[in-house]
């Protein structure tokens, strides 16, 4: 029985749309497949929460940040594939900036000296 | 087998779920096999792989349904959105629709508009005529309760006993309260000077009988209402304002009523009074308990029914009144019940107040209701009209695989905003013809006063607006015009058809239309017929050119019939000199105006037997000159006034009195009097020619008309200080007012004198008289508006029967026919179509007649002339609508009409 890696890390509020939409970036995927990547790219550091991935994304498509459309999966199953769309990409753009600001200001928080 | 019904199960699930749920059901699948597939690729066992698989996903229920809500969630918001976007769509596209055609929308909209404001007005009247006529909580319950006495007179009403309202006060368990009311004419002296006024004295229990209320001050109570109480009392909404100016001060100061003071102590609330009998101030009637029980019936009284019936109160009292003999030995007697028929009577207090009126006003009900069913005929028509012209539009986007629900929604928003807008304008409109009726509303209908349109009639008139918004948006459907079939294909056979179909439709249309614009017609020619007989009615005597003025000369200064007789001597000799007067008179009993009273009398030459009641009949006080003044001729001689100062005792009775009770015989110089019969006997001395008096639809009055004074040993009833002045003049009698106003204040300054008005006016404007004739009125403008209608809607519908033949015309006249010939041909089949309509509506006219014959006046229910006059007036109007029609399709060139064909 697989164990639970103890080096992971528990995604951070409002990360998921972020990790899904940069997923999503230049090529379409299914559900399982953004989970893979995103636990490949990061080597199991991140996972997503199959609970918090799905209406997260079904979110999305009503959002009109990501369209869905039926396609055949790797393994010659019917899947749902995911692809960004222009609202999507701008979201994105939106994110990452809130990130970069996010994770510079807490950079800055614990490198300062203490006073 | 488990596992089979397991898997069914599952299956069954799956299957019930919606195509939403069922994908996100897939996507989890996928999701969850590429899981087991990676952690078996890893090198796990098939089972561990699974069981690992799961551990990650954690519940996979809960998953797909927290998925899936998101789905639901927006999808009933996009739905929600598209529904409103459909909708702004469609009400956008109606509207040009709409605007595209604006002759007929705009007849369409005055049509509907014009029958819904109509049908408002008239119901709102009617309702509070009809439905509510009585300004009381819970005013169901209310009963009046009257004594019959069907021995005195067929008709012959008394009020109750003091002893017999006290007895149903005490003991009646179907009663919940009772009280008692009498009005008279009373003087008032305020610091605006005299006045006579209406004065109802009241028990304290029939304001708490009515549940009245005041606005100001305090009601009268049973603290004040005991013999020999204070002398209180209330004013009158209406009279506070006219009289005080709606002063709240004046509560707390004293006024003279009769010249004794009283206080006033309160306003009742507004629109609130006696039923049907207008009061300006109330007071206590201070009624004696210990009273001895006399024979004297002159209480008024109106009980509330403590949850049970008119009937159950009916034979309760019953009961009672049969005790009266053995309780009020003194009052009753075996003989006068028997012979009298004495007994009490239980009638409910709105068919009371409404009396014969209320059949008439159902008619009129259904006269509005007719009116609304002639607009929508005249809409429905302009539609299917249209409609088979957009047949083929329909059929285009049907085949184009617009669905019927689509195109049906459609046709709604179109007539839905015809309807809104039709009702929306209607309302406004509505509010104007209710104030053009109640400005023509004779007074004396007192539930009219403040009427306006209530929130439940502006619903109402929405409701109705709306309702046939949706009855016109259905009809394209009922015309069955989303048919598809192979009508586009072969579009000219197809119109053929429906052509033919269509035009029997409208055949049947004007037929139909044409029976109910006669039926109303007729009804509407009966009662304005009956309305100029009434008018033209051979009274019997002249109210033309007579003023008629109200005086009272107070009982203070003028006591006893001699200074009384005196006043008005004087009075009516200082009238007649004036310029412009050709005789003055004066009576307690005008005809028309006072109604009802009757007296027993007795008759010198027909002494009563044993337990024999005399006749109750009309009696009045008349001074010389009364019945010049009135144009009636008597025969035998008139007294004067010498006749009247040496108390000679002389009376008139009119030839109905003097034929039932001396027939064959010569009535001058018998004898008559009233309080019982015994010597002396007032002597006949004239026989006047019969009048009307009680009323256009009763006969003429039996009445005897005595002397301003009394002959020793037979009193009259009391002294006349109340009388009606009435005065012939030369020219218009409204120009002597100022004359006889100066005149009566130089002769005695207290002497208030009210009602100054033409005879004529105030015969018109009596509660029974007008009641009539508001009626009469209101069918006559439900009549005029539906001939109105009918007449603009006939003529669409003739006018498109024309059209559907241009072709046929054109080919006549191509074939070389006379356009005199094709107009006739075309005249001689809508005429046949108008004749069968009008021998329907005829027939319906008829039986409609029958029901209108009680309130007919004078007049045929089968009127030749009506019926004539209405048949002449549609038929007229289907000719000319059909011949300027064909003359129009005659005058295209034939070729044209072919060509657009």
């Amino acid at each position: 029985m697989p164990r639970r890696r103890d080096n992971r890390l528990d995604l951070l509020q409002g990360t998921l749309d972020l990790l899904i939409l940069q997923a999503l970036v230049g090529r379409t995927r299914h559900g399982y497949e953004i989970a893979r990547w995103v636990e490949a790219t990061t080597a199991d550091a991140l996972r997503v929460e199959e609970g918090s991935l799905y209406p997260a994304l079904h979110r999305m498509v009503h959002r009109g940040w990501v369209t869905a459309s039926w396609g055949v999966s790797s393994n010659n199953r019917r899947a749902k594939f995911y692809a960004l769309t222009a609202g999507g990409q701008a979201q994105l753009r939106v994110e990452r900036r809130k990130w970069t600001r996010f994770s510079e200001a807490m950079t800055r928080v614990l490198e300062a000296r203490p006073a | 087998m488990t596992q089979l019904s397991d898997r069914y199960a599952e299956l069954h699930a799956l299957l019930s779920r919606s195509r939403l749920e069922r994908e996100v059901i897939e996507e989890l699948e996928l999701h969850f096999d590429s899981l087991v597939e990676r952690y078996r690729d890893e090198g796990f066992a098939e089972d561990e792989a699974r069981s690992a698989a799961l551990e990650r996903f954690g519940d996979i229920e809960r998953v797909r349904h927290e998925t899936a809500a998101v789905d639901r969630r927006s999808n009933r918001r996009s739905e929600l959105s598209e529904i409103a976007h459909d909708a702004t769509r469609a009400l956008r596209l109606a509207v040009r629709r709409l605007r595209r055609r604006p002759e007929f929308s705009l007849f369409a909209l005055l049509t509907l508009t014009v029958a819904i404001a109509a049908f408002s007005a008239l119901f709102t009247v009617l309702e509070r005529l009809v439905l509510s006529p009585l300004p009381f909580d819970e005013a169901g319950d209310l009963v009046r309760i009257e004594s019959g006495v069907p021995g005195v007179g067929p008709d012959a009403v008394w009020g109750l006993s003091q002893a017999g309202y006290f007895d149903f006060l005490d003991n009646a368990s179907t009663l919940s309260s009772l009280g008692a009311f009498s009005v008279g004419g009373s003087n008032l002296t305020s610091d605006a000077g005299p006045a006579r006024v209406r004065a109802a004295a009241v028990t304290a229990t029939l304001l708490e009988t009515l549940r009245l209320r005041a606005v100001v001050g305090r009601l009268l109570g049973p603290d004040d209402d005991v013999p020999g109480g204070p002398a209180v009392v209330m004013l009158d909404h209406a009279f506070w304002q006219t009289r005080f100016g709606a002063d709240a001060e004046v509560i707390g100061t004293t006024i003279e009523l009769d010249g004794s003071p009283s206080e006033i102590i309160g306003v009742l609330e507004r629109g609130h009074g006696l039923p049907d009998r207008p009061a300006d101030v109330w007071r206590p009637l201070q009624l004696d308990r210990a009273a001895r029980p006399v024979n004297a019936h002159w209480v008024s009284a109106i009980g509330r029914l403590s949850e049970t019936t008119a009937d159950a109160a009916q034979s309760e009292l019953d009961g009672r009144t049969a005790g009266f003999v053995e309780r009020f030995p003194s009052a009753y007697s075996d003989g006068f019940m028997r012979e009298s028929g004495f007994r009490t009577i239980v009638t409910p207090l709105k068919d009371y107040v409404l009396g014969d009126s209320s059949r008439t006003i159902w008619i009129l009900f259904s006269a509005a209701g007719l009116l609304l069913l002639i607009a929508l005929a005249n809409v429905t028509n302009l539609y299917l009209v249209r409609t088979s012209a957009r047949r083929r539009d329909f059929q285009v986007r049907t085949a184009l695989g617009a669905s019927r629900r689509h195109l049906t929604w459609q046709c709604l928003t179109e007539t839905l905003i015809l309807g809104a807008i039709a009702a929306v304008v209607a309302i406004p409109l509505a509010r104007v013809g209710i104030q053009l009726l109640l400005a023509s509303a004779p007074p004396g209908l007192p539930r009219l006063v403040e009427l306006d349109l209530g929130r439940a009639t502006v619903l109402f008139t929405l409701g109705v607006g709306l309702a046939m918004g949706i009855f016109l948006g259905l009809v394209p459907l009922m015309a069955r015009t989303f048919e598809s079939g192979g009508g586009v294909a072969r579009h000219s056979g197809a119109r053929a058809t429906i052509s033919r179909s269509g035009r029997r439709a409208r055949q049947v249309m004007l037929a139909s239309q044409m029976a109910v614009a006669l039926v109303l017609l007729a009804a509407g020619g009966l009662m304005l017929r009956s309305l100029t007989q009434l008018r033209a009615m051979e009274s019997g005597f002249e109210d033309e050119r007579v003023l008629s003025l109200d005086v009272f000369i107070p009982w203070s200064s003028y006591s006893g019939y001699v200074p009384v007789s005196q006043f008005y001597r004087q009075l009516l000799d200082r009238l007649e000199a004036l310029p412009g007067v050709e005789r003055a008179g004066a009576t307690t009993r005008l005809p028309m105006i006072d109604v009802g009273f009757c007296s027993a009398m007795f008759f010198e030459d027909q002494p009563l037997g044993e337990g024999e009641v005399p006749p109750c009949l009309p009696v009045a006080l008349a001074s010389p000159g009364f019945f010049d003044v009135l144009g009636i001729p008597v025969d035998g001689e008139t007294p004067t006034w010498a006749d009247v100062d040496s108390g000679s005792g002389s009376v008139v009775v009119t030839q109905a009195l003097a034929d039932r009770i001396w027939p064959g015989e010569a009535a001058i110089g018998k004898g008559v009097r009233g309080n019982g019969w015994a010597q002396p006997f007032y002597r006949v001395r004239g026989v006047a020619r019969d009048f009307l008096s009680d009323g256009f639809d009763r006969p003429p009055i039996e009445g005897v008309f005595f002397p301003m004074r009394p002959i020793d040993g037979a009193p009259l009833w009391s002294a006349p200080n109340a009388m009606r002045v009435v005065i012939r003049t030369t020219n218009d009698a409204s120009t002597i007012i100022p004359a006889v106003r100066s005149t009566i204040r130089d002769l005695d300054r207290n002497v208030p004198l009210a009602n100054v008005r033409e005879l004529r006016d105030a015969i018109w404007s009596s509660p029974s008289v007008s009641r009539t004739s508001f009626s009469l009125l209101l069918l006559g403008v439900a009549a005029g508006l539906a001939l109105l209608l009918s007449t603009v809607g006939m003529y669409g519908v003739v006018s498109q029967l024309v059209v559907e033949r241009s072709g046929e015309i054109a080919v006549r006249l191509a074939l070389g026919a006379r356009l005199r010939e094709v107009i006739a041909m075309v005249m001689s089949q809508s005429m046949r179509v108008a004749l069968v309509g009008v021998g329907i509506g005829v027939a319906g006219a008829l039986a409609a007649g029958r029901a209108l014959d009680a309130v007919l006046f004078g007049v045929d229910p089968a009127d030749p002339l009506t019926f004539g006059a209405a048949t002449v007036t549609l038929l007229g109007t289907v000719a000319l609508a059909t011949y300027l029609a064909a003359r129009r399709a005659g005058r295209v060139d034939p070729i044209d009409t072919l060509r657009a064909e």
